[in-house]
């Protein structure tokens, strides 16, 4: 059993040299392996940090923010009822992201928008949690989502259109959104427990940015400035995540002070030239492939990539093991385990070649 | 005397007025609908896709430039269904079973109607059994699904095995595209051909349309 250790992670996302162990990077566990884990169903949230910590993370994730809001769980998502899980026939829930119209399209429909208080939000998890976290375990807030959010909220294809349409629009409501999630940032870090920001929004996808760098540096990287600055300002350290190909706006996102980028997802991005060109600069976690090794490969093809990417890219810190964006429904079990298992077995520095 | 030049720029811009009064005046002056499509709206497409291709242009940018394509076909549709004209070749997509994700799908659907392809769209959360009866009724050249999660994606290979139990897998080539897949899962699962985006999804096309 290895004693997790926060100091682990925030020595990772500093780079100020190598912490004892190559640290476990993943924020998003699906509850059916959380359970299978623990042996119970996670209901709780004495659950939750029982979860995190038995299989060896030093962090326990607590969402909260715009994105959880009724305005867009209930107003902007589709859910579809499928198999998507690996070793049932049963059936589960996924939600589904607006991409054509969204919720709004003119700034009539946004002004009559009945947008939730930041301050209102439940922030009682991050309070309660202070409690119940082993010594030195600390509380990954997950926030993010400005470009997200926007996306949501308009549709894709309706922040497209209105990029041209109507720019007075996109600029209101990144302006709304970004505040509010700004807000939220400043309550989260009002918690002691909390060690470090996530902000996970996927600005990608597999071949390129979904829309211009101009547009990210005018309405979404400002925002995240503001966060890290603030971030930082309390002592704390923030982790950028999205998806797909980001190689455009890598040096953009260390402008914004960001300490860690997350998931580097193959066929996307290289890791090894990311780590080659930036990595003095800010620290990397994940790359585990979840299009193929963790969700179609066997538990030993999962070991080996883990021991390739640990040796190729721990040697000095600023790398943690992490699947190549989450650890959803159908990852079977055993290639979960193979990822946290050859982590403690081949993260143990210093690295053996 | 038309001006295609104009036309071009006018949909690469997404400009819709523009390209209704260059289409309108083209056919005005006597030019033949084909043509001016041919000439036209396709080759500027062919533009955007290059654009997009290089990260000069993001799907904002196409989609502005496909819009204002699709207000330029309009005009042209009457003539060219008068003349019996026939498109470059025809395409069912849709999104697959369990799968909500379709951008991508509809990038793909709009880049082909500007290369000249009739598309039919299926949507999203598409049954194999629907793109059967989809190539039964309609004898597409091609089937293009595409699908967001791993786990989705394999409901690809079902389409694959339900039209190889039809008996009419023969009779369509079926591309795959979307964040999980690859090439070596297309191959896999016995699908023809795999595209990054929706640029190389119609650039394949046409490479696989027979001649």
């Amino acid at each position: 059993m290895i004693e997790p250790n926060f100091e682990r992670f925030r020595t990772m996302l500093l780079r100020t040299g190598e912490p004892d162990r190559v640290p476990l990077g993943d924020i998003s566990v699906h509850p059916m392996l959380k359970a299978s884990v623990l042996g119970r169903p996670v209901r709780t949230l004495e659950d939750e940090v029982a979860f995190w910590s038995a299989a060896g993370f030093d962090h326990v994730p607590i969402e909260q923010g715009l994105q959880l809001t009724d305005v867009i769980r209930r107003q902007s998502m589709h859910e579809v009822e499928a198999r998507y899980a690996v070793g049932t026939d049963d059936t589960q829930v996924r939600s589904w992201a607006t991409e054509g119209k969204g919720l709004i399209t003119t700034m009539a429909e946004f002004e009559s928008v009945h947008w939730p208080d930041p301050d209102a939000l439940d922030y009682s998890a991050f309070s309660r949690i202070g409690t119940l976290l082993p010594p030195k375990v600390k509380v990954i807030a997950v926030l993010g989502k400005v470009f997200t959010c926007v996306s949501w909220l308009m549709g894709l294809e309706g922040l497209s259109y209105a990029l041209a349409d109507d720019p007075d629009l996109v600029a209101a409501i990144f302006e709304r959104v970004g505040r509010f999630q700004h807000r939220v940032a400043e309550n989260m870090l009002c918690f002691d427990s909390v060690g470090a920001l996530w902000h996970a929004d996927d600005i990608a996808f597999k071949t390129q940015l979904l829309v211009s760098p101009r547009v990210l540096r005018t309405h979404v990287f400002p925002w995240y400035t503001k966060m890290n600055r603030l971030t930082h300002t309390k002592g704390r350290l923030a982790v950028y995540h999205s998806d797909g190909a980001l190689q455009e706006v890598v040096g953009d996102i260390i402008a914004c002070g960001f300490d860690g980028l997350n998931p580097i997802e193959p066929p996307a991005m290289d890791i090894n030239e990311v780590k080659r060109q930036y990595g003095s600069k800010i620290s990397i976690i994940g790359n585990i492939d979840l299009g193929y090794t963790l969700t179609r490969g066997t538990p030993d093809e999962v070991r080996a990539e883990v021991r390739q990417r640990i040796r190729a890219l721990a040697p000095g810190g600023g790398y943690a093991v992490a699947s190549s964006n989450s650890v959803p429904e159908y990852v079977p079990l055993a290639n979960f385990n193979a990822m946290r298992e050859a982590t403690f077995e081949y993260g143990r520095y210093p690295i053996a070649p | 005397m038309a001006d295609y030049e104009a036309l071009k720029t006018a949909v690469i811009s997404g400009k819709v007025a523009q390209v209704k009064e260059l289409t309108q005046q083209a056919l005005d002056d006597g030019r033949n609908p084909q043509e001016v499509l041919d000439q036209g709206l396709i080759p500027a497409m062919d533009i955007v896709g290059a654009k997009f291709s290089c990260h000069e242009f993001y799907i904002p940018e196409m989609l502005i430039a496909a819009r204002a394509m699709q207000a330029g076909i309009a005009l042209l549709k009457p003539g060219l269904a008068a003349q019996g004209g026939k498109p470059r070749g025809k395409v069912v997509i849709g999104t697959v079973k369990g799968d909500l994700h379709d951008i991508g799908k509809n990038l793909v659907g709009l880049m082909l109607q500007g290369g000249g392809f009739e598309v039919l769209d299926l949507g999203a959360d598409v049954k194999p059994e629907r793109f059967v009866d989809a190539v039964k009724t309609n004898q597409p050249h091609f089937i293009m699904m595409s699908a967001l999660l791993t786990t989705t994606m394999l409901a690809m290979k079902d389409t694959v095995e339900a039209l190889k139990a039809a008996g009419i897998r023969n009779q369509v080539k079926v591309a795959v595209g979307g964040a999980p897949v690859t090439q070596r899962f297309c191959d896999e699962i016995g699908a023809d051909f795999y595209a990054s985006n929706a640029t190389g999804a119609v650039t394949k096309a046409k490479e696989f349309l027979p001649v």
